[in-house]
């Protein structure tokens, strides 16, 4: 049963290694990524920003009351922490998207899927891993991203700035949040990829997933919403049930009679 | 080992398959003949567990597919009308895919891979990607992925389209081998000389089975066969001759050749043959004209339109 899906999970991710398009759209945006955040961290040294003024430090520890105390220096790479990171969260989000949306409509495509549902795999075994396989090169992109950042940040940024990227909060929002959250985007994808023919509708589909996701992660950001440990974990479970839901449904939804006789 | 009880598929109001019941017993090639659009390929999906038929059930090896479809997905081994293979993958590295998905431990699974590839000719190429196969090779693995695991019950559709003589020669013999390993073969082909070749028996088939026997019962039932006879002497002279005959039912001259229409080929020529040598006849040439299960084929279509337009004409009368 297990091995079915790591079958189909190991072919997936070979398939990832071999397309030269998708590794480009992997790796580019990784180093465009840490490149881009490593600068705007170096703003923070800026003697401009070193010297805000008394009012504009105010406005920004109303905003951000987890930062009040520092220096004003630190309290501006700490937003701008926050911003990167939240960046790094939403990679897993959108390339794993691309990957799903072609993952039934492609195999349909190229005349595979047809020999793929004459084996004895379940439906819930082949969904589960197509959105798993298409979530790990996000999920990658996403690790690298954050691992990275925090060692040449190192040379860049204060203890202080640097221990508040490797808060228990963005811990749990990188090693638990970001999965569960992109397997949701995943699960949309795939549904919408055994609804539709057409990969640009499956895509368009996965992405409302997308939008609220985001504006929790930046409302987090600019203050509106306060995401400590314990509302990351409550939020991870709410997450993880919302998952199962979801692939459950793509089960039900997933009708092979239709994608093998209506699509052309 | 392949069993149909009045299988049927509805799709709106229109009947794709109507009132299937067929018997496949092991080691026998069954040849399912018919017109495109005929529902060829919505029985084997059906008998495949791939798609829910809407009457009718249908037991492989045993199994009912209504009842554990995944069970006799595992029991069969399909080849589709396309290979569907990964391109970009190596001709092993497919046939390994698809054994892990039918669960094949790992020794038996290499075991196998290696078997099939080499049975099929491909040993040589087991490591190089498929993108870079001919039509022919890619025919052969899609053949070896269908048998890999060893299934009761094989369905072949159009195993030898668009492959050169030499690969369709292999591929007839690989599935005379399966037959002979007692395999059930359920052979969906366009091409009647390949059924007539390989098939035990053969179901020529329109939304329902329109006739079923083995391929020289069919012949016998339905057609007369027609021989050429080349001459150096003029033919019109030994048409009187022929015709006096009591296997003949028609002779004529036809092109330079005389035609003779007999009820069987092999039984009714040699009789022929003697009366024109014994009448004078300098012969050069004796050759059956047509398939007869092509006629056979095209007779029985032909007579399942002719019935159909005279109960629409008695519908409207």
């Amino acid at each position: 049963m297990i091995g079915r899906v790591l079958t189909v999970v190991v072919k997936e991710l070979a398939d990832v290694c071999r397309s030269r398009l998708i590794l480009t759209t992997l790796i580019v945006p990784t180093i465009l990524y840490i490149v881009v955040s490593l600068v705007a961290l170096s703003a923070g040294n800026l003697p401009g920003v070193a010297g805000m003024s008394r009012g504009e430090l105010e406005a920004l520890e109303r905003t951000l009351p987890r930062n009040s105390g520092v220096a004003s220096v630190e309290a501006f790479q700490i937003l701008v922490v926050d911003q990167i990171l939240v960046l790094y969260m939403l990679a897993p989000l959108f390339i794993p998207l691309t990957i799903a949306s072609y993952s039934i409509i492609g195999e349909k495509q190229v005349r595979t899927l047809e020999p793929l549902l004459a084996t004895p795999i379940r439906t819930w075994e082949l969904l589960a891993a197509k959105s798993v396989a298409a979530i790990v090169p996000g999920m990658l992109v996403g690790w690298v991203s954050y691992a990275a950042f925090l060692v040449l940040a190192g040379f860049i940024a204060t203890p202080t700035v640097l221990w508040h990227a490797l808060g228990a909060t963005w811990l749990v929002s990188f090693g638990v949040l970001s999965p569960l959250f992109a397997l949701l985007a995943v699960s949309m994808a795939v549904i919408a990829s055994s609804r539709t023919n057409d990969p640009r509708a499956a895509q368009q589909l996965g992405a409302v997933v997308i939008l609220p996701i985001s504006a929790l992660l930046s409302a987090q950001v600019f203050g509106f919403v306060r995401l400590d440990v314990s509302h990351a974990l409550m939020l991870a479970v709410a997450v993880a049930l919302a998952d199962v839901a979801l692939l459950w449904t793509a089960v039900r939804l997933f009708d092979r009679e239709t994608i093998l006789t209506r699509w052309k | 080992m392949i069993r149909a009880e009045g299988l049927g598929k509805r799709y709106g109001e229109r009947w794709a398959v109507r009132d299937l019941d067929v018997e496949v017993k092991q080691g026998e090639i069954f040849g399912f003949l018919g017109p495109n659009g005929a529902g060829k390929t919505t029985t084997t999906r059906m008998l495949a567990g791939m798609i829910a038929p809407t009457t009718g059930r249908a037991l492989i090896g045993g199994v009912d597919l209504a009842e554990d479809a995944n069970a006799v997905r595992s029991r069969i081994g399909l080849l589709t009308e396309s290979p569907g293979l990964y391109e970009r993958m190596s001709a092993a590295a497919n046939l390994d895919f698809h054994a892990r998905l039918h669960g094949l431990p790992s020794q038996k699974r290499r075991e196998r891979v290696r078997a099939c590839l080499d049975l099929l000719g491909l040993g040589e190429r087991r490591n190089d990607r498929v993108a870079g196969f001919s039509k022919g090779m890619k025919q052969k693995l899609a053949i070896a992925r269908a048998v890999l695991h060893e299934p009761v019950a094989v369905f072949l559709d159009e195993p030898t389209s668009g492959l050169d003589p030499e690969s369709a020669r292999d591929v007839r013999a690989f599935i005379r081998d399966l037959r002979d390993a007692g395999r059930a073969i359920f052979l969906c082909t366009h091409n009647l000389d390949e059924a007539r070749r390989l098939c035990d028996r053969v179901a020529v088939f329109r939304t329902r089975i329109l006739r079923l026997g083995s391929p020289r019962e069919l012949e016998r039932e339905v057609v007369r066969h027609r021989l050429a006879v080349r001459m150096a002497n003029q033919p019109e002279p030994f048409v009187e001759v022929v015709r006096a005959l009591p296997a003949v039912r028609e002779a004529e001259v036809a092109d330079g050749e005389l035609v003779v229409v007999l009820d069987e080929l092999d039984r009714d020529a040699p009789p022929v043959v003697r009366a024109l040598v014994e009448a004078g006849a300098e012969i050069q040439r004796v050759a059956g004209l047509d398939s007869a299960l092509e006629a056979a084929y095209l007779a029985i279509l032909n007579e399942e339109v002719e019935a159909e337009t005279a109960q629409a004409g008695g519908v409207r009368g």
